[in-house]
């Protein structure tokens, strides 16, 4: 069930989107004075996101009320502008003007051998497949090794929303980030079982998801920094490569990369040596699951 | 060229043994690595990857299935990776600028094999010899950019080949 009200829920993704980041605006972000009064609240009015996108007050309530879907891609950039969005969430908003795709058939998880080759090729490189619901399909042995949370069968987002994971500062960033994530990874106009699913699981893992859900941020985390502290080499900060696979249902390969000659570069190494060292007997190169790994 | 993102070029060129590069939606190289300009002097930045495809002597020589690689170049110009306004316009406008430099297009190119965009690619080296490479085709999310990976299968001879390649001195780099 979803605990926002269903008037919301119908009006579709566009409409929603706008609704929620016009009440999100600072007015300096986009140049309006609070006024002396001073008893303004952040958030434009409608007729102020219209004046600035240079479109008619009666053509954006439209677009919040989802009786008009697809405004054109000027009309797009007026508004995104008008309401201060980053490039992520510009592009994010031409995603949801353009109209929907046929609904994709669910992902069937199967992952290119050509690319496990690729990924077989570089050992030294903490690596993983993921679906359009960010759940992981492969980890290579390094990325295993990196972080008994990066399994096949679990789930990106799940991962940071799990209880275990203390709700600290840092918690709230990659809390935020990884919701932002998978709102850019999915198609804004999917509500099957899969997605459907998950976020009712992330509600159930977390009270704060759903505002954080309802802040509709999106962005990949490309080249975002990521620590690691790993119980045998210490910690590690490395950072997120992500590229999309093409003729694919959707699926990326997510890549945790050293800055070269960093410190983080050697220990990255020295667990990559641990990891392919031909196995001894009573130490089968198998992760660690005590002890303090976590991956952030 | 579209300007490449700092932290990818570095990813790029710091890729010991895997010949990696990036081209933009036009198909010129904005970034590779040594063993990449090892593998193919085309890999350099600045240079078109169609345009290679088509009209570079060495890409027939070194090909012994050039036919192969061109079909594929054909398709991925007709249909490119990127869906953006700009990316299918300048795909259409590399098409006719090839099409003037008298490389035939087919209207309508090939379908996109099972196996996706990887393409296996056999070539002669004029150093190391013979090496079967595939190349894998990764988006850059939220940039025209398309990053080209390859890899020789493990136990090979062309994937020892490579390695050789991969610990030469890059000939290009003082």
């Amino acid at each position: 069930m979803c605990s926002y009200p269903d008037r919301m829920e119908k009006a579709g993704p566009l409409a929603q989107f706008l609704r929620a980041r016009r009440a999100m605006v600072q007015p300096e972000a986009v140049a309006l004075a609070r006024g002396a009064s001073a008893r303004r609240v952040d958030g434009l009015r409608r007729e102020e996101v219209a004046l600035l996108a240079g479109i008619s007050t009666d053509y954006y309530l439209k677009l919040e009320q989802g009786r008009e879907l697809h405004p054109s891609s000027t009309v797009v950039d007026g508004i995104g502008s008008a309401l201060a969005l980053d490039a992520p969430l510009m592009l994010h908003l031409h995603r949801l003007a353009r109209p929907p795709h046929a609904p994709a058939a669910p992902p069937d998880g199967t992952v290119s051998p050509t690319l496990l080759g690729l990924l077989d090729s570089m050992p030294s490189i903490p690596a993983q497949v993921l679906n359009r619901y960010l759940d992981i399909l492969f980890v290579n042995p390094l990325a295993e090794r990196l972080s008994p949370a990066f399994r096949a069968g679990g789930n990106l987002v799940r991962l940071v929303y799990r209880p275990e994971a203390p709700r600290d500062a840092g918690w709230h960033v990659d809390a935020r980030r990884a919701a932002a994530y998978l709102r850019a990874s999915v198609d804004p106009y999917d509500d099957g079982p899969e997605i459907t699913r998950l976020l009712a699981d992330l509600r159930a893992l977390e009270p704060e998801f759903d505002g954080i859900w309802e802040r509709h941020e999106s962005a990949v985390p490309a080249g975002a920094p990521t620590f690691f502290h790993h119980p045998e080499v210490g910690t590690m900060e490395l950072r997120y490569q992500v590229f999309d696979l093409p003729a694919t249902d959707g699926q990326s390969l997510g890549m945790y990369v050293p800055a070269p000659g960093s410190p983080s570069s050697e220990r990255l190494q020295l667990l990559s040596q641990l990891t392919h060292a031909p196995s001894r007997e009573g130490d089968r190169g198998a992760p660690r699951k005590a002890g303090g790994t976590t991956a952030a | 060229m579209v300007p490449i993102d700092a932290l990818l070029a570095e990813f790029v060129e710091s890729l010991p043994a895997t010949p990696a590069a990036v081209v933009d939606h036009r198909w010129d190289v904005v970034a590779s690595n040594a063993v990449a300009r090892a593998v193919s002097p085309h890999f350099t930045v600045g240079r078109n990857l169609a345009a290679a495809t088509f009209l570079a002597e060495s890409a027939r020589r070194t090909l012994p299935e050039w036919g192969q690689v061109a079909d594929r170049m054909a398709g991925l110009l007709a249909q490119p990776l990127a869906l953006s306004e700009a990316a299918v316009s300048d795909a259409g406008r590399l098409r006719e600028e090839l099409a003037r430099r008298g490389v035939e297009l087919a209207a309508a190119p090939p379908e996109l094999p099972a196996t996706g965009h990887a393409l296996t690619v056999t070539m002669e080296h004029p150093v190391v010899g013979r090496m079967v490479l595939t190349y894998e085709l990764l988006r850059v999310t939220g940039a025209d950019q398309t990053v080209i990976l390859a890899h020789a299968e493990r136990g090979t001879a062309s994937e020892e080949r490579l390695l050789r390649l991969a610990r030469q001195d890059d000939p290009l780099e003082r």
